[in-house]
């Protein structure tokens, strides 16, 4: 259908393209290097762009390199200011501010942008109480996300699965096994969206991520509610770390676990065996299956790291994970041969492991279709960028400055979720902020496509995002603000000012047209529309800068 | 595998093939709609401005445990509730006791903290569904056993929520029966930047539409775009503003830079009419401290009374509230949450009141899934059917609608026939049914019904109405209508016609076909969006 889909593309849309709007084809190496940046980082910034010049524009070797630094953590910065007094407790803005931080000012900038595309795979968010509430749980829940960044799927999957905040957020903490007395049964919430969403999916793929078989023209189905209520029996017997397993609790239910206080929320759950179903369990059946069910009497730990194993190499998995990381870093919707690649390199790094996420990330961000000039007059090529995206991208390209001083990576409360539609694990569900195969309706329905992050563009957002960037460049947000210095620098020349910032903001891409339309906006700037307190100079920095951010073109990463 | 024989399809039998196609069935839709709109014009034309109503679904995202919110209480029923919802289960003495006038006197009981529920229920402004969620068709245990004619991803969040909101359980598409509704029924409004359909909440499939797009708003309103203004000259506003316009009025050859573009610009132009027509519509209605789904009806209601302004004689409105997927803690989160759902329903009872609406305007809930009648522990899982309230003057109030055959709620004692496992409970009511009696009351025509509704002449014709409005309502613009669409021909035995026809409508739909219309569809709406702007720039006073 897509193959169709393009034909007539060409067929009916033909005559239409003659009139649109296509982006800039001709980029230098430099701006070059900042389309790579804007895939692998929090944003291109100049010295990054000349960190990759001086590496004559390796990109692999530049990717080394950040394997090879360490990851810059977040949970220390928040226990560092506590045990320094500078703040007294810790709540949930303080980890968000944290978190900001390293992010947008963590050396390891690649490592930060996989954890936070991570972040939008293996959910958890910050608005439920278990969560805002758990002292730096969230904080030690995306650095255990940056710290398998680069290591394998495998451990990812597993310390996903007992970190005491996933366990909070969809309740396998202390999930029980059935108690016939009372008529209880395991807890199928993990095992469900574990299978669903963090590892097979719903549907049986092929190696490139397409459906491998329907029946009654539907999809086949990658599995039963009978294997959740199988796996459920598995994820069973978490509680706390360090728990008094002969203190066992008095009360009913999920209560009757053993507990520490205060509650541990940062190292793995652990396994009370007396809780744990031990009898024999049904798991997924596929070619090659090493274990395809488990024997009763096994310890709980090998009953959890048996499933994984069983996930880890059910065929799906490579294909479904693969083709979700490449929708968060590069496109909305690659080509069957894209999600191939980079699923064989998830199967085999080379080296004969599986689910190497150095390997995927390579493939991901080196192949043709996220290097390659030609996919930019794709019509179909490309992603909305994410608010949040839009935000640290203009950030980091003109030079934020802050304000605050203790946990100063402040967006307070006017860059949030209710204002950008998303804010890093804050999402509204287990779901992300957007669904992998959203279609938002119009062009981009019609030609059967999808394009996840347009879930959260609407006349609300729509507007507050734009606002909150239009604060950013003007004045500030929160606390935030820009140094527009070294664009008011060079503003007499407006052609030269848009050039600069089309290298940091829309990476040489932005197209004759929209840059035609915005010089006319600068040059149309007099001296008498000058706000008082303000140059001509950083007014024309200014209606670039912002007339760049609210553009299709930068909203657009291709 | 429906027959792929010579004979040429009847209308329906194509809607529903193509219903059924699943990918490219949007552009099919879209020249259906073309050929069905004369139609419905010229049966809507007549009326006034007085016959305004709208629909109001409110999403309790999550899966709502509903057998908490409405409980058998007589006898054995509520014994068979206690034992199997074991810790869960709610004490009979603290629920709010009603007798619908439709059960023979059988009892129920609304959840403890839903006394303004109870309160509409016994003043008859408030009913409740029973038991409805999404099917195929027409659903037995041995189907579910044999993986027959179910829902894609059965107790799924993302697909069940989905399917709530489309009634074309067994496929996947984004457009929805709100958004379908308003294809149809849009054009009773005058022209208008805001749209037909106003979400509260953001984007949904509910609302999405082939034509008919979604305004979203917060609940103070809507935002203006800083720093712009259509009206400023030769300042600095205008110089920005006139470069904004410039940038997001080009057409653009990339598909996902168009659609901000034109999402972007659509967002700019509302502003302006939604903010000078709810200006002046204020409520004196108290609403409720600390709760926001009350502060997002009270919006709703706003804009509700402003319908004039915006030449509006039919909405349609969404909005959320989530965090009802209780697999731990649902006995005290429900305490709360369902109190807050209660005081916002009865808030919005008294603005329509307060208004003048409250006739005009139907709320209803809608949700994932109902959750397993037994206990995880502390929590219950997802499951399928779940109860459901409907509020508004128009409705019947004071009963409980559901699978008759089953005396309106399911008789928890006997379950055998209807629980897929661990008190997962097959649905008495479909989506689709519930959908066809508020969207007949709406003013949906039986004839459009295969538009708006494509699976339910096939799959659920053959069912009466539930009632849930009666005196049966007669739609103000649809005087000739028979109000309860007795389904004009019903073309088969559900067995060979819809259900069984899905895979084969799959099949059979050819895709060079469906691509093609497509693109023709794709090419129109590109064409009629540089007409508008041509329009607009010529209608634009020259700076």
């Amino acid at each position: 259908m897509r193959f169709l889909s393009r034909l007539v593309w060409l067929l009916i849309g033909g005559p239409l393209l003659a009139q649109t709007v296509s982006p800039d084809t001709t980029l230098s190496a430099d701006e070059q290097a900042s389309r790579f940046l804007a895939q692998a980082t929090f944003g291109p910034t100049t010295e990054a762009i000349a960190e990759l010049r001086d590496l004559g524009y390796n990109y692999n070797a530049w990717i080394d390199r950040q394997v090879a630094k360490p990851a810059t953590l977040a949970a220390p910065v928040v226990t560092a200011a506590l045990s320094s007094a500078q703040i007294t407790s810790i709540g949930n803005a303080q980890n968000r501010r944290a978190r900001n931080q390293v992010m947008i000012s963590g050396d390891d900038q690649l490592r930060q942008r996989v954890a936070y595309a991570l972040s939008q795979i293996f959910v958890i968010s910050d608005n439920v109480s278990t969560i805002s509430n758990a002292a730096e749980g969230s904080s030690s829940y995306y650095d255990m996300l940056l710290q398998n960044s680069f290591g394998t799927y495998r451990q990812l999957l597993l310390d996903v699965t007992r970190h005491p905040m996933m366990g909070r957020f969809l309740t396998h903490y202390r999930n029980r096994k059935a108690n016939p007395s009372t008529g209880t049964r395991p807890d199928e919430n993990y095992a469900r969206e574990c299978m669903q969403l963090f590892s097979i999916g719903l549907y049986a793929l092929n190696p490139d991520g397409t459906y491998s078989g329907f029946a009654n023209g539907r999809p086949v189905e990658a599995y039963t509610n009978d294997q959740i209520t199988e796996f459920a029996r598995v994820f069973t017997g978490f509680t706390d770390e360090d728990n008094n397993p002969n203190a066992v609790g008095t009360g009913t239910g999920r209560l009757d676990f053993p507990r520490v206080s205060p509650a541990n929320y940062t190292q793995p759950m652990k396994m009370w065996d007396a809780q744990h179903d031990t009898g024999a369990k049904t798991l997924l059946t596929y070619p090659g299956v090493r274990k395809a069910s488990l024997p009763a009497g096994q310890s709980g730990m090998q009953d959890v790291n048996d499933a994984i194993d069983n996930l880890v190499e059910h065929p799906n998995t490579a294909p479904f994970i693969s083709r979700l990381l490449i929708q968060r870093l590069v496109t909305s919707n690659p080509s069957d041969g894209y999600v191939g690649r980079v699923a064989a390199a998830f199967v085999n790094n080379g080296r004969g492991q599986r689910g190497d996420l150095v390997a995927v990330i390579k493939a991901i961000l080196l192949d043709p279709e996220a290097r390659s000039l030609t996919f930019l007059t794709d019509p179909e090529h490309g992603k909305l960028r994410e608010p949040f995206l839009r935000v640290t991208h203009l950030l980091r390209a003109c030079r934020y400055k802050l304000s605050g001083t203790v946990l100063p990576y402040d967006f307070g409360s006017s860059i949030t979720e209710n204002t950008l539609g998303q804010f890093p694990m804050s999402s509204p569900s287990v779901f992300n902020f957007y669904l992998p195969d959203y279609e938002p309706p119009g062009p981009i329905s019609d030609a059967q496509l999808v394009g996840p992050e347009f879930q959260i563009l609407n006349s609300v957002f729509g507007i507050t995002t734009p606002n909150n960037l239009y604060n950013l460049i003007h004045t500030s947000a929160a606390g935030f603000s820009l140094d527009l210095a070294p664009q008011a620098a060079i503003a007499d020349n407006a052609g030269t000012l848009v050039d600069n910032l089309d290298l940091l903001l829309t990476h040489g891409t932005l197209s004759a047209a929209s840059r035609e339309k915005i010089l006319t906006a600068v040059n149309g700037i007099s001296t008498a529309m000058v706000p008082s307190g303000s140059t001509l100079q950083l007014t024309r920095a200014r209606m670039a800068a912002y007339l760049i951010v609210i553009s299709p073109d930068y909203a657009v990463l291709k | 595998m429906s027959s792929s024989s010579s004979r040429s399809l009847t209308r329906r039998e194509f809607i529903g093939q193509a219903s059924c196609a699943g990918v490219g069935s949007t552009a099919l839709f879209s020249t259906l709609l073309t050929l069905r709109l004369a139609n419905s014009l010229s049966a809507q034309t007549a009326g006034t401005n007085g016959d305004y109503r709208a629909l109001v679904c409110l999403f309790l995202a999550g899966g709502n445990d509903s057998f908490n919110m409405l409980v058998p209480t007589t006898g054995g029923e509520y014994e068979a509730y206690a034992k199997v919802r074991g810790n869960l289960a709610i004490a009979k003495e603290t629920l709010l006791s009603i007798t619908p006038g439709n059960l023979g006197g059988r009892t129920l009981g609304i959840h403890p903290s839903m006394t303004e529920v109870r309160d509409l229920f016994t003043t008859g402004r408030l009913a409740f569904v029973s038991n409805v969620g999404s099917l195929v068709r027409p659903t037995t245990l041995a189907d579910v056993k044999a993986g027959r004619h179910l829902p894609l991803s059965l107790y799924s969040h993302a697909d069940q929520i989905k399917q709530w909101q489309t009634c074309i359980p067994d496929q996947r598409t984004a457009i929805g029966w709100g958004g379908r509704a308003a294809d149809i029924i849009k054009s009773l409004n005058a022209p208008s930047q805001v749209s037909m359909n106003i979400s509260l909440s953001g984007q949904s499939v509910f609302l999405a539409g082939q034509q008919a797009f979604t305004y979203a708003v917060g609940s103070s309103g809507a935002t203006a775009l800083t720093g712009y203004s259509p009206t400023a000259a030769n300042n600095l506003t205008a110089t920005r503003s006139k470069g904004v316009q410039n940038l997001v009025d080009q057409s653009y050859r990339n598909l996902l830079e168009q659609t901000y573009a034109d999402s972007t610009r659509d967002a700019i132009d509302s502003y302006y009419e939604f903010s000078s027509a709810i200006g002046t519509s204020t409520l004196t209605t108290p609403t409720p401290t600390g709760n926001s789904l009350a502060n997002n009806l009270a919006m709703i209601a706003r804009i509700i009374a402003a319908n004039g302004r915006f030449g509006a004689r039919r909405q349609i409105f969404f909005v959320q509230l989530g965090g009802w997927d209780h697999h731990d803690e649902v006995i005290d989160n429900q305490l709360t949450m369902l109190r807050t759902v209660s005081q916002a329903v009865g808030f919005f009872n008294a603005a329509l009141n307060e208004t003048g609406y409250a006739d005009r305007v139907t709320l209803f809930t809608a949700s994932d899934f109902g959750r397993t009648l037994t206990s995880n522990g502390n929590g219950s899982d997802h499951a399928w059917g779940g109860n459901h309230l409907v509020m508004g003057g128009a409705v019947g109030g004071g009963k409980v609608y559901g699978d008759a055959a089953a005396g309106h709620y399911p008789d928890l004692q006997n379950l055998a026939a209807i629980d897929t496992g661990q008190g997962r409970l097959i649905p008495g009511v479909a989506v689709d049914e519930y959908a066809r009696d508020l969207l007949t009351w709406f003013g949906v025509t039986a004839g459009d019904l295969d538009y708006v509704l494509p699976a339910f002449s096939s799959r659920f014709g053959g069912r009466p109405s539930l009632g849930l409005f009666s005196p049966p309502a007669t739609t103000p613009g649809t005087p000739t209508t028979p109000t309860t669409p007795t389904t004009p021909s019903t073309p088969s035995a559900p067995s060979t016609g819809g259900g069984g026809g899905g895979g084969g409508g799959g099949g059979a739909a050819s895709p060079i076909f469906l691509g093609a219309l497509g693109a023709l569809a794709l090419a129109r709406l590109r064409q009629k969006r540089q007409e508008r702007i041509r329009a607009e720039q010529a209608a634009k006073p020259q700076d």
